[in-house]
């Protein structure tokens, strides 16, 4: 429940709000479960808006940001889960 | 004592990481061969998205809950003289239009119809990293990538990257890191290079003398595309920068125009 209004704040967060508002969500997500949710968030912002070129030539810069905030609080997340999660994803 | 919270070292990074990198580039490979059909798939549901926003915040606005009596009295007198110099604007359009036609009949000219189509802007230019907008109109309207788009009073702001059926994305001039070939007073082609937030800087030679509120156009055209409001002259170099800003806050965009294929 939490975690699909968290998913739907960042969506809608990615379309209208500027453009670091999403990152609130997501990190709370990434923190609490493995948020493939945020990753698919970054696809779909840079699908919708990313033009070929990129920003300063470095293109799927939404993209890449949520694999780095996922990827950075996965071994943290891990570290102090009481869950019986294994894996890194 | 043990801790009340597992601890493993499993090193199994890489390999999620790297599944989840190949899955995403998957995904844009896809895009790339389809000629960027997702993207168009994923603009026409944030297109929807965008539309419920936009009508939902136009319904809240025109409903004047947000409003004191006094903003409501004032508002509806700035409309009252809106609505006066709107009709003596059509009156003239009219007049020139009969003249318009007539000189048309003389000449033998074939209409040839608009050459521009007027676009709504549906997307939030905030919320795009890229400084890129999305615009109510595509392929279907006659819009194509490469056109020019053009905000308030004909003032130049990007061009067409992309077109789905019906909408289409513009990138902005001032985009930071984008290039275009300009002119300042009748000096070009130079290179105007994009900084977001609306600017951007040109560097001219020092020869050149250029005063603040000097307009820049598209080179080999007479598109605005901003003003001059800085300079940045070195006594050592032998090029100055100047720093261009557009006239308005593309963020208050609602319509552009978009040139049309020929």
């Amino acid at each position: 429940m939490i975690r699909g209004l968290l998913t739907g704040f960042m969506l809608a967060a990615g379309l209208i709000g500027p453009w670091w508002l999403p990152l609130v969500p997501a990190l709370f997500l990434s923190v609490r479960w493995t948020a493939y949710e945020v990753i698919l968030v970054g696809v779909f912002m840079d699908l919708t808006l990313m033009p070929t070129s990129g920003l300063w030539g470095i293109p799927l810069v939404n993209t890449a940001v949520a694999i780095a905030v996922v990827a950075v609080f996965a071994p943290i997340r891990r570290q102090l889960s009481v869950t019986n999660s294994s894996s890194y994803f | 004592m043990m801790n009340s919270y597992r601890r493993t070292n499993q090193k199994r990074v890489p390999r999620a990481v790297a599944v989840v990198v190949l899955a995403v580039l998957g995904i844009f490979a896809v895009n790339f061969a389809t000629h960027q059909k997702l993207s168009g798939y994923a603009r026409s549901v944030a297109g929807a998205a965008w539309s419920v926003t936009d009508k939902a915040s136009q319904s809240v606005l025109s409903t004047g809950l947000l409003s004191s009596r006094a903003q409501l009295a004032k508002e509806n007198a700035q409309l009252r003289s809106l609505v006066e110099m709107l009709q003596e604007n059509k009156l003239e359009n009219d007049i020139l239009k009969d003249e318009n036609a007539s000189l048309k009949e003389l000449t033998n000219a074939v209409d040839e119809g608009s050459q521009f189509v007027t676009a709504r802007v549906i997307s939030n230019l905030d919320s795009s990293l890229y400084d890129t907008l999305s615009i109510r109109a595509g392929a279907l309207d006659g819009v194509a990538i490469g056109a020019r788009v053009r905000g308030p009073g004909g003032v130049g702001i990007g061009s067409i990257i992309s077109a789905d059926a019906h909408s289409a994305l513009v990138q902005l001039y001032t985009k930071a890191g984008e290039r275009e070939k300009v002119s300042i007073l009748d000096a070009g082609p130079l290179s105007f290079e994009g900084h977001g937030n609306s600017s951007g800087s040109v560097d001219v030679p020092r020869g050149l003398t250029v005063a603040t509120g000097t307009p820049v156009y598209l080179s080999g055209t007479r598109t605005l595309i901003g003003t001059t409001v800085h300079i940045e002259a070195k006594p050592s170099d032998a090029l100055q920068k100047i720093f261009v800003l557009l006239p308005f806050n593309p963020n208050s965009l609602v319509y552009v125009t978009v040139e049309k294929k020929p």
